[in-house]
């Protein structure tokens, strides 16, 4: 940092020009669009969107890991570990059983119902992006379907990269290094799926190359959503307050790990698993909370 | 008063920053203090043996050739008892009855009682009284210095001793306080601390103890039995799991009492009680009441007449006004209908021993159970009278030898008495009375002085320990609210000192004055706890201290705000055992939780591509290595199976795996290449030649302290000529020897005396000025505090890195590459902040040309970063919350036999030089990147604040303060947080075996991390402070 604190003192520091265009381009931005876009809450729509994923994300986790068993016979799980004198409730026999199937049934539930609700998503941005801009009648039409198989390709192959960087952080906060590898990989295909494809397949996939103002525009973006969480649109929020949920729940569910209750549920990654899942739909649900409010607030205020 | 204030506002500035880490120092030292002395207790365990070579008899004709030594675990006496309750529990009450049947039969051969535990009440502690008749404390201070098995002599001592086998099964814990005493073939230890498992200890012994009494080929069984106590804390005295329990135990007993021989004793007894909820390690009477029933099959013990009528000796203490609740021969269990017969606990270790033709061992306190006693010898003599007299002069020797004892001074005050108490016991003529009155005034004494936690200053201890959490918070908070921080800490320490000195005086007068206010107190402590409040409130009430009321204005940055929820999750996780049992497992949870905001908040907002990818990848660095350290462990025995040592190369050999026998010297070449190389080289002061020789020795003296270690191993290895061996011995204690001694003498005075690590060129002025004309660069100016307090820093840590074990060595070779890693990304973090703000204030001020970017105020991550990580380092060191995991070895290092002062100092060094090293690395963070004073400048760009100051360091030991007392604040709430789990826990199962211990950690570590910032602002910040403003500050000051 020498050359920076030496030039700090002897000569006058020229501002590198694109980060503060960037801020400036923000706040400006931030000014004028968010009276005239946040109103446009598609809430019942929203709403139902929310509520039925909420719903479904509930049925994956309690009662898809339960599919092992049905498809393939009972005697597919290993016995039941729990001990004698304290059994654990039949409910969760199933779940507990095996960890590694358990969050294989759980990535593939996620999986299908994030693809689902994302689409919707998508939809919506695009829907804002084009408002903007001013030509509503393309949207549908054009611009999404065409792009849209390209997309979803894109968004499964940013959240497939981003498995490894999940698996080393989540080794990094303490996962074991050599041992429990399916369970620790899966984790992070769950966390990805919650975290990286809504917001990839949403908003687009940010080239980290270009160095175009479009593509700097769109990093800026992202580093504007999920570093700074500052979100300026019922959308945005849609987005990233999941994904908040999602972390905080995954971090959250790693707090009973050490405790010595013995119980089977405690078993490696189950937990953080459950809480990631739970903590996106928190995020949705908070998310729906706060727009609907919030644009009551405003429809009272326009009056 | 006005001369102290004159005194203070003379001291140098880097002065008064030391003096207020002093102060804190003294606080803590006293708050923990008093805290100790009421929570743990301590003696000194002498290692004498009673032996049969005196003259006189040392024991009695033995009535039995065999016994059998049952120990119920938690089994209370009312489980047992022969009398009836008021209202009868069905899950406890008259289900374990055989005792009370057999006693109702045979009075003379079978006898119930309500015996005393001394607290505390656990499992260790208790069967080390049962064994030695002793109390058994806390801190057992032995002569010999490490071994965790018992040294004293003890009833398993005489028996091994006498030639007789002893068979045991159960609770491990025995295996470990008597490694080597039973018969190898005849052991069959099961692990103790799975609480959930309810039946397989018991089915495990009852599978060994029946084989066994038939078979024979033994003199002498130890039975324990763990399923009373495990229900006990399952599911409670009252759970219908502990009726099942005891109806086992009952039909047990019955099948033993079937099978065993004539000359068979059997004594079945629980190792203390149970509360309410069936929890124990108190002095609740719940838990300190344990049962006792003491079966001889056919020999009858007792044949003279009942007790109470024949024996004054057995009549409630009438002639002993000194008599305490637990001292009577009579008492009534709560809720029972009748008094029962009651006696210490450790009163069964004389009465074995007599009973067995053995000599009471040496440390006894207990009292022969009379009733056992009753009858005549052989010879026509009265049995117990002998016995009394056997037992007072065991008692007698034993006060003598404890006497003579360093610790002998504890026995000051009952010296008289106990003296005029043995002239009438040791008569010939004295009345059994008489004898009965010394032992039991000598055990009353002796508790006194060992056995009993003071509430009053555990409490107190707590309180005042507890208090320098907000008064270390208000000094931290004033140095950013008021406009000088040498003003508040002046008048911190005016205040603090003034209190101390007023609150001492009046805690000593009030101790003097009345002494029923203040009997728990000694005047020592009574003046303490005067001074620590007075200091602690004067310092509290100050105008600044409304400081602990607000937040910062910027407490919900993640830069406070995280830090301190991490904190308060550290102290809370405190109360939980499972929690401490895992904390090396929670630290690099909570570290990453700090560098993953550094990652994905902090690195993606910088300003320049420069410090993004600074901040991002040091900040992946720093967790990989942390990662990397967290894999060296020790496990301590509660964590498996799910953890497997790799601090030794195995959990039973403690010897460095061959990964770091090659990984240490790696280490040892890496690390100063590295410290040059990288963290020297960003400032360029790499260049200056007092980096290079200085690295260059310490370099040299880093292998010296891994070839140590190579060459023990070489010691050991099989293909060395056996001849050679000493040699070897002798080359590695004179290069320990040769390294330590460089260390302090060569490279501290180096270091001492060295200039600044800067390198000073002339060079031509860049083309298009006045060419032709040279000027004077300084290289490695930004960064003169910062370089050259590294350079000190890497002084201890070479102390630390010389008494470590190969891991360790590489441990603490990864921890200074983070700590160094991480003062990179708090570096870049601060520009990039620096930056921002900047340019927010030229957007507003429209005059972007002139730039002013300012330093960021140090924040509370950095003390969260440094203590967290100071935690990790101690348990990747090989260290554990435990008293066996004390590296005994490194007592040894340069001294092949026991030296003192050496051995005991290398031993700290080993145990705490992680948690010092970290301390020490504060300063640095306050110094880092700092420009010095520029000479011929009348101005330095640090503020309006500047022209205020006496010192042109200002900025520095402003920032040296507030880290210092950060880092001091954060291990306060974290030993804070021990302490009160530990006390609020003492009843706890696991009390000493893992709260105490931590909280012994804890105090420890705040005492060495107070001495290690006392020392690192003392000797490094105030040297390096005088050194730079030798360097750049005589110009300035000619110049005004």
């Amino acid at each position: 940092m020498a050359g920076g604190k030496a030039v700090r003192f002897s000569t006058p520091v020229k501002p590198p020009t694109k980060p503060s265009k960037g801020k400036a381009l923000a706040t400006d931005s931030s000014k004028t669009d968010a009276s005239s876009h946040e109103s446009g809450l598609p809430l019942a729509r929203y709403t139902s969107i929310v509520g039925t994923q909420s719903l479904l994300l509930a049925f994956t986790a309690l009662f898809l890991p339960r599919s092992t068993t049905s498809l393939l016979g009972s005697d597919f799980l290993p016995p039941p570990s729990s001990s004698l004198d304290r059994p654990q409730h039949p409910f969760l026999e199933p779940i507990t059983a095996s960890p590694v199937l358990t969050l294989v049934w759980l990535c593939l539930g996620v999986g299908v119902v994030i693809s689902w609700s994302s689409g919707y998503m998508r939809v919506w941005v695009k829907g804002e992006t084009s408002s903007r801009a001013g030509n509503q009648e393309d949207v549908k039409s054009s611009s999404l379907a065409t792009g849209k198989s390209k997309a979803i390709m894109d968004s499964y192959k940013a959240t497939a990269l981003s498995i490894p960087i999940f698996h080393l952080f989540i080794v990094l906060f303490g996962a074991p290094l050599t041992s429990h590898i399916p369970q620790t990989l899966l984790l992070s295909t769950l966390l990805s799926l919650l975290t990286f494809y809504p917001s990839t397949y949403a908003l687009g996939l940010p080239s980290l190359t270009s160095t175009s103002s479009a593509a700097q525009a769109e990093r800026l973006q992202y580093v504007r959503l999920f570093s700074e969480l500052f979100t300026r649109t019922h959308v945005e929020r849609a987005l990233v307050f999941p994904v908040i949920g999602t972390v905080v729940g995954c971090w959250l569910g790693a707090f009973v790990l050490p405790l010595d209750w013995d119980r089977p549920w405690q078993a490696w990654p189950l937990v953080p698993a459950y809480g990631s899942i739970f903590g996106y739909v928190v995020g949705s649900l908070v998310s729906v909370t706060f727009s609907s409010v919030k644009s009551l607030a405003d429809l009272d205020k326009a009056k | 008063m006005f001369s102290l204030h004159q005194r203070i506002r003379n001291l140098a500035p880097s002065r008064v920053i030391t003096w207020v880490l002093v102060w804190i120092f003294a606080l803590h030292a006293a708050s923990l203090y008093l805290f100790t002395r009421g929570f743990l207790l301590q003696r000194l365990a002498l290692s004498n043996k009673a032996t049969c070579s005196t003259s006189g008899p040392c024991s009695l004709p033995p009535t039995h050739s065999k016994a059998i030594l049952l120990i119920i675990d938690s089994l209370r006496f009312d489980f047992i008892a022969p009398t009836s309750f008021h209202h009868p529990d069905e899950h406890h009450h008259g289900i374990l009855t055989l005792p009370a049947e057999l006693t109702a039969q045979n009075p003379d051969r079978s006898f119930i009682f309500n015996a005393h535990s001394d607290p505390p009440t656990a499992t260790l502690q208790r069967i080390k009284g049962i064994t030695t008749g002793s109390l058994p404390t806390f801190v057992e201070m032995g002569s010999n210095f490490g071994a965790s098995e018992i040294n004293e002599d003890s009833l398993i001592h005489q028996l091994t001793a006498a030639g007789k086998r002893v068979a045991f099964m159960g609770d491990e814990t025995w295996t470990g306080i008597y490694p080597s005493s039973f018969h190898p073939n005849m052991t069959w230890p099961y692990d103790s601390f799975n609480v959930e498992d309810l039946h397989s200890v018991d089915e495990g012994v009852i599978r060994h103890l029946f084989p066994l009494v038939r078979d024979g080929g033994w003199d002498f069984a130890i039975g324990h039995f763990l399923g009373v106590d495990h229900v006990g804390h399952r599911v409670g005295p009252s759970g219908g799991a502990m009726r099942t329990k005891l109806k086992q135990m009952d039909s047990v007993l019955r099948r033993l009492t079937e099978e065993i021989d004539d000359d068979t004793l059997l004594i079945v007894l629980g190792d203390h009680g149970m509360d309410l909820k069936g929890d124990h390690g108190g002095d609740g009477i719940f838990e300190t009441s344990s049962a006792m029933w003491i079966y001889s099959k056919s020999i009858p013990l007792a044949t003279l007449p009942r007790p109470q009528d024949a024996l004054p000796i057995l009549d409630s203490s009438a002639n002993d006004p000194d008599a305490e609740r637990s001292d009577v021969a009579w008492k009534t269990f709560p809720g029972a209908t009748s008094p029962s017969r009651a006696i210490q606990q450790i009163d069964i270790v004389p009465t074995i021993s007599l009973l067995l033709g053995l000599p009471i061992p040496f440390n006894n306190l207990g009292m022969v159970i009379p009733e056992v006693f009753l009858r005549q010898s052989p010879s026509n003599k009265f049995v117990l009278d002998e016995a009394m007299q056997l037992n007072v002069d065991q008692v007698q020797a034993y006060l003598a030898a404890y006497r003579e004892s360093p610790s002998g001074g504890e026995l000051d005050e009952a010296w008289n008495r106990l003296n005029r108490l043995h002239g009438l016991a040791k008569t010939p003529t004295a009345s059994l009375q008489q004898k009965r009155n010394f032992i039991r005034q000598s055990l009353r004494s002796c508790r006194e002085l060992w056995a009993q936690f003071n509430v009053v200053l555990m409490v107190a201890g707590l309180v005042a320990l507890g208090l320098t959490v907000p008064v270390v918070w208000s000094v931290y908070r004033a140095i950013d609210r008021q406009p000088s921080w040498d003003a508040v800490s002046e008048d911190v320490l005016n205040r603090g000192m003034v209190g101390a000195a007023v609150g001492g005086a009046l805690g000593l007068v009030v101790k003097v004055a009345g002494r029923s206010l203040t009997g728990q107190f000694t005047p020592l402590q009574a003046t303490l706890l005067g001074a620590v409040f007075a200091s602690e409130l004067s310092v509290l009430s100050s105008t600044s201290s409304t400081a602990i009321f607000t937040l910062p204005r910027n407490f919900f940055r993640r830069h406070t705000a995280l830090p301190v929820l991490i904190l308060i999750l550290h102290a809370v996780s405190f109360t939980s055992n499972s929690f401490l049992m895992w904390e090396d497992r929670l630290m690099p949870y909570f570290l990453f939780t700090l560098l993953f905001t550094s990652i994905v908040i902090s690195a993606p907002t910088a300003p320049t591509h420069r410090l993004r990818i600074r901040i991002f990848g040091f900040s992946i660095v720093t967790a990989i290595l942390i990662r990397l350290i967290a894999v060296s462990t020790v496990c301590r025995e509660e964590q498996q199976p799910y953890c497997s040592v790799t601090f030794y190369s195995s959990s039973t050999t403690p010897i460095a795996p061959y990964l770091t026998m090659f990984g240490a010297p790696i280490a040892a070449f890496a690390l100063p290449y590295a410290v040059h190389h990288i963290f020297l080289a960003t400032s360029r002061a790499d260049e200056a030649p007092v980096s290079r020789l200085f690295l260059r020795i310490w370099k040299w003296l880093l292998l010296g302290a891994t070839t140590y270690w190579i060459l023990e191993r070489l010691e050991n290895w099989n293909g060395l000529n056996p001849d050679r061996i000493p040699l070897v011995q002798t080359i590695r204690t004179y290069l320990a020897r040769g390294v330590l001694g460089c260390i302090i003498a060569v490279l501290g005075a180096f270091w001492w005396y060295s200039p600044l690590s800067i390198l000073v060129e002339q060079q031509a002025q860049p083309e298009g000025e006045q060419g032709g004309k040279k000027r004077v660069v300084v290289i490695g100016f930004a960064n003169a505090y910062g370089s050259s307090y590294l350079l000190f820093l890497l002084v201890p840590f070479a102390l630390m890195f010389a008494t470590a074990q190969p891991t360790g060595q590489v441990v603490l070779a990864l921890g200074l590459m983070a700590i160094s890693s991480y003062l990179e990304v708090v570096d870049s973090e601060s520009d990039a902040d620096g930056l921002v703000e900047a340019f927010t204030s030229a957007a507003v001020t429209s005059s972007a040309t002139q730039l002013q970017v300012s330093y960021q105020k140090p924040t509370f991550a950095v003390p969260a970063f440094l203590s967290t990580l100071s935690i990790l380092l101690f348990y990747s060191t090989g260290h554990q919350a435990t008293m066996p995991s004390i590296q005994w070895k490194s007592a040894f290092i340069g001294f092949p036999t026991l030296t003192y002062p050496f051995a005991p100092l290398l031993v700290i060094l080993n145990t705490f030089g992680p948690i010092a090293i970290t301390a020490l690395a504060a300063p640095l963070f306050a110094l880092w990147n700092i420009d010095p004073p520029k000479p011929n400048a009348p101005t330095s760009p640090d503020g309006p604040t500047e022209s205020a100051s006496r010192s042109p360091s200002n900025l520095v030991l402003s920032r040296t303060l507030k880290l210092t007392l950060g880092t001091s604040l954060y291990h306060s709430a974290l030993t804070f947080g021990t302490a009160f789990g530990a006390a609020a826990l003492r009843r706890h199962l696991m009390v000493w075996k893992v709260f105490a211990p931590r909280f012994m950690l804890g105090g420890a570590s705040l005492l060495i991390v107070d001495i290690a910032l006392v020392f690192g602002v003392g000797v490094g910040v105030s040297r390096v402070v005088w050194k730079v403003e030798k360097t750049f500050g005589a110009g300035r000051a000619k110049q005004q």
